[in-house]
């Protein structure tokens, strides 16, 4: 953490060959104490980044310098996507095929792009989601995001590779991100001032700090809503000297990129966040888990860590860690992402004992997402009737919806909780619409006759998403890949989401090409469904069946 | 107390509902919990309704006064189907197999009523391990439970056995350089060797001693018996 600016973070694709010196350089210039064993996947994240793959020399090294026997270490790289042992081509291309970049075309400019990169040295894959669907088609090129990718550009973006034109000098424009907000409101707009939230914090007792977010009826934006006063409580009552904040920037669900927006244009007010958090449970260290596919925000927000170190806000009584995951959604479930923070393979663990009380190195840790921190540092600088005085009586205030799909101006919206499906419709000027599917994959399928539902806290999808479809998409393509998403993210871990998202795609399929068995088909899945939801570990597991179950639904609603 | 199925059962501070429900004598169905070893919840096998909501009874801490439900129609139809699963994604071959009739997989599917498979087999391609002298690792039989890595770690202090990779490739790994059983201090006097609830650790050599009809399970249901293997003996409960 001594110096942000490091080698391993700029995009390249000329990778230097193995040194133990520089990889112990930069592990060292990163962290005073780089070779704890809790930090092993830091080090395989960096050494993957700056090597571009990491090699047998290269583990058995790491193992040798942290004490982590190297089978923990394949452990690890085996169950992280972007870990790789072999051997890296020049150019890596990941594209994010989540349905969005389907329908605006991934798999026929894949088609173009492998026939025209024929004999390049590079390799060409798809990933999820990388939280970018408001910029279709994009995709990973070494971990870096190149945008808008189209029929129109897809020569010149071949022609670079074909040239072996390096990496960094690529005009930045294939790299442009617009955060631009289509409909500002409160947490978006408001006259922030740097640390008056803490100011006012600490003339504050804990007690009232969490009060004056309780009185707001903050509730956590990463997908439960739950209250977040009561989390915060929780902690604090925990009689243990040493407690964490961890940060959720994991944003995994497939649609979702409002985070991105919070991490890349309103970072203060997220640290800030944290700080007022620590002052209200008394924490002395955080922690930001940022995934892997945001890696180009890693840069602007250690730079923002370092401002606040200067200021004074961050010290030795209450620093902030960050932390980069390497592609795997399920660490953005709280009790994975502890796991993952630990340098473990992101299984989540049992509940009880809930985070608050056994979270990060088994100490209270107070989990919340992105956006909870930036409303958490609204409710403190401008009071909590500000806060409350959009939204409705449960969902108090406003969130940011990322939209994206079939409508003219894709992008990030700040509206009240509360506020129905069609408004936003109307606002993105989507039309013909077939459906929205509110809080991703496992967030909830509202039809036209439900668009009058309240985007808010008492109804599914509560993710901050919402993707939309118009009636020449089919519902069966969105099922599908909706159900293949969960089955290539499922941690394995337990039987129902590790075999059942496996049936599930099997049964699909065989629904869709089996006329005659549809009706037999039809019950296995919805058994599968419940099961999943029943039985499963995780919240992956219970949300893994729901779009089957959304998509008969539907099908029966249109026979 | 609590009450397992309208039976009071007790139990100490800190025991799962499992737990109890075990040294009570009362037999929730189960794969990957063991009394000797820590909880781990992955089989989902010993799902009950408590409060109104499904949990696994080896994580779910006993309270005083909770109702819990493990025997009822739903619950079996769902163990039912979560056995059908774990067939479907390894490969089983039990006419075969040297632990069949032993073996707490193929127990609770006969005990659950099981007639075939429901979902279509996955057939996955799975790194088998024969480098060990005396060991024999077939992975088309693990079900992932980490009972090994368990006993390996908590009781013979060797750490052998890791679960690896992720999704449907999640498997089972080993703690030596070239990531072989071979290179492991892995014995067969370890406990870890004797604790694999299916035929995925295997001794090489003394396989099929009993003709069938005199095999743990054949005359003795699970729930009857209770998860054991031949080489712990049978324990014969009422
Ligand atoms: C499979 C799964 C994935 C999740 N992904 C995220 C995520 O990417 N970001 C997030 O903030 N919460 C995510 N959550 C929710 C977290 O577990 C947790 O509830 C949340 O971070 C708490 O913060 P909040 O109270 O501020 O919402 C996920 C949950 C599940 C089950
Ligand atoms: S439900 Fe899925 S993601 Fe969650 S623990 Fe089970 S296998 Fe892992
Ligand atoms: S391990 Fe059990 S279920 Fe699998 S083949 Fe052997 S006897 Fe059958
Ligand atoms: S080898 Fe046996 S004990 Fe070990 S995880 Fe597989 S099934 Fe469980």
């Amino acid at each position: 953490m001594v110096n942000p600016i490091n080698d391993w973070l700029t995009a390249k694709s000329d990778f230097p060959s193995w040194s133990t010196d520089l990889a112990e350089q930069t592990l060292l210039r990163h962290y005073h104490n780089p070779f704890l064993p809790e930090r092993v996947l830091q080090n395989l994240v960096i050494l993957q980044q700056l090597f571009g793959h990491i090699s047998l020399p290269m583990q058995e090294w790491l193992s040798r310098k942290s004490g982590v026997h190297i089978a923990d270490l394949r452990a690890l790289i085996s169950f992280y996507l972007f870990l790789e042992e072999a051997k890296p081509c020049r150019y890596h291309l990941r594209f994010a095929d989540n349905i969005i970049e389907q329908h605006a075309g991934v798999n026929e400019l894949i088609e173009q792009v492998k026939e025209k990169l024929c004999g390049c040295d590079c390799k060409i894959e798809t990933t999820s989601c990388i939280g970018l669907s408001d910029h279709p088609v994009s995709l990973l090129v070494n971990g870096f995001p190149v945008t808008r990718l189209t029929a129109d550009n897809v020569n010149d973006f071949c022609q670079l590779i074909r040239r072996g034109a390096p990496l960094q000098d690529w005009p930045r424009s294939w790299f442009a991100v617009n955060n631009l907000i289509r409909h500002k409101g409160p947490l978006t707009a408001y006259p922030y001032q740097a640390g008056q939230g803490i100011a006012q914090a600490k003339s504050l007792s804990r007690e009232q700090i969490i009060d004056l977010i309780g009185d707001a009826g903050l509730r956590g934006m990463g997908g439960a809503g739950f209250p977040t006063a009561f989390k915060w409580h929780w902690c604090e009552q925990q009689n243990e000297p040493i407690k964490y904040i961890a940060c959720n920037a994991d944003e995994g669900e497939p649609g979702t990129f409002k985070d991105r927006y919070y991490l890349s244009q309103q970072t203060d007010q997220m640290i800030e966040g944290m700080i007022i958090a620590a002052l209200a449970v008394g924490a002395v260290r955080g922690f930001i888990y940022l995934r892997g596919e945001y890696l180009y925000l890693y840069q602007p927000i250690e730079k923002g860590l370092q401002r606040w170190r200067e200021q004074g806000y961050l010290n030795a009584d209450f620093d902030i860690e960050l932390h980069l995951g390497a592609g795997a959604y399920i660490c953005g479930e709280e009790s994975a992402m502890i796991e993952s923070l630990a340098g473990k393979r992101g299984i989540p663990t049992p509940k009880p004992p809930f985070p608050g009380e056994k979270g990060l190195f088994d100490k209270p840790t107070v989990v919340n997402n992105v956006e909870t921190f930036v409303a958490a540092t609204y409710i403190l600088q401008q009071g909590s009737k500000a806060f409350k005085s959009v939204g409705t009586e449960k969902s108090p205030g406003s969130r940011l919806h990322s939209v994206s799909g079939d409508c003219q101006q894709p992008g990030l919206y700040e509206l009240p909780q509360g506020t129905p499906v069609r408004e936003l419709l109307a606002l993105c000027d989507a039309k013909d619409t077939l459906c929205v599917q509110a809080g991703g994959p496992s967030g909830a399928l509202y039809l036209p006759h439900q668009f009058d539902t309240p985007l808010d806290f008492e109804n599914p999808g509560r993710g901050g998403s919402v993707m939309v479809f118009n009636r020449s998409r089919s519902l069966m393509d969105i099922t599908r890949n909706f159900i293949q998403f969960f089955r290539h993210e499922s941690c394995g871990f337990c039987t129902p989401c590790r075999a059942g998202t496996v049936a599930m795609c099997n049964l699909l399929e065989r629904y869709e090409h089996q006329p005659t068995l549809k009706e037999q088909n039809k019950s296995d899945m919805i058994e599968l469904a419940q099961l999943m939801q029943q039985t499963s570990h995780c919240g992956l597991g219970k949300t893994a069946g729901l779009p089957i179950l959304n998509f008969l639904n539907l099908v029966e609603h249109h026979e | 107390m609590f009450q397992l199925d309208g039976n009071p059962i007790a139990f100490s501070k800190g025991d799962s509902i499992l737990q109890a429900a075990h040294k009570a004598g009362y037999y929730i169905p189960h794969l990957c919990f063991h009394p000797d070893f820590k909880a781990h919840g992955s089989c989902r096998l010993c799902v009950v309704d408590v409060k109104g909501k499904t949990v696994s009874a080896c994580t779910q801490p006993a309270e005083d006064k909770l109702e819990v439900y493990s025997d009822t129609a739903e619950l079996r139809q769902s163990r039912l189907r979560l056995i059908q699963l774990l067939f479907a994604e390894g490969n089983h071959y039990c006419p075969s197999c040297e632990v069949s009739g032993n073996c707490q997989l193929q127990a609770l599917a006969y005990d659950l009523g099981m007639t075939h498979y429901h979902y279509d087999p996955f057939s996955p391609l799975r790194q088998q391990d024969g480098s060990h002298s005396q060991l024999f690792i077939d992975q088309d039989r693990c079900i992932q439970c980490d009972l090994c890595g368990r006993a390996s770690q908590e009781q013979d202090l060797k750490s052998v056995y890791l679960l690896a990779g992720r999704g449907q490739d999640t498997h089972l790994a080993f703690r030596s350089h070239n990531g072989q059983l071979g290179s492991t201090n892995a014995s067969m006097d370890d406990r870890a060797a004797h604790i694999c609830p299916v035929g995925c650790i295997l001794p090489k050599a003394g396989n099929y001693p009993d003709i069938a009809g005199e095999r743990l399970y054949d005359k003795i249901p699970i729930h009857t018996q209770g998860n054991h293997r031949r080489d712990e003996g049978g324990q014969d409960e009422p």
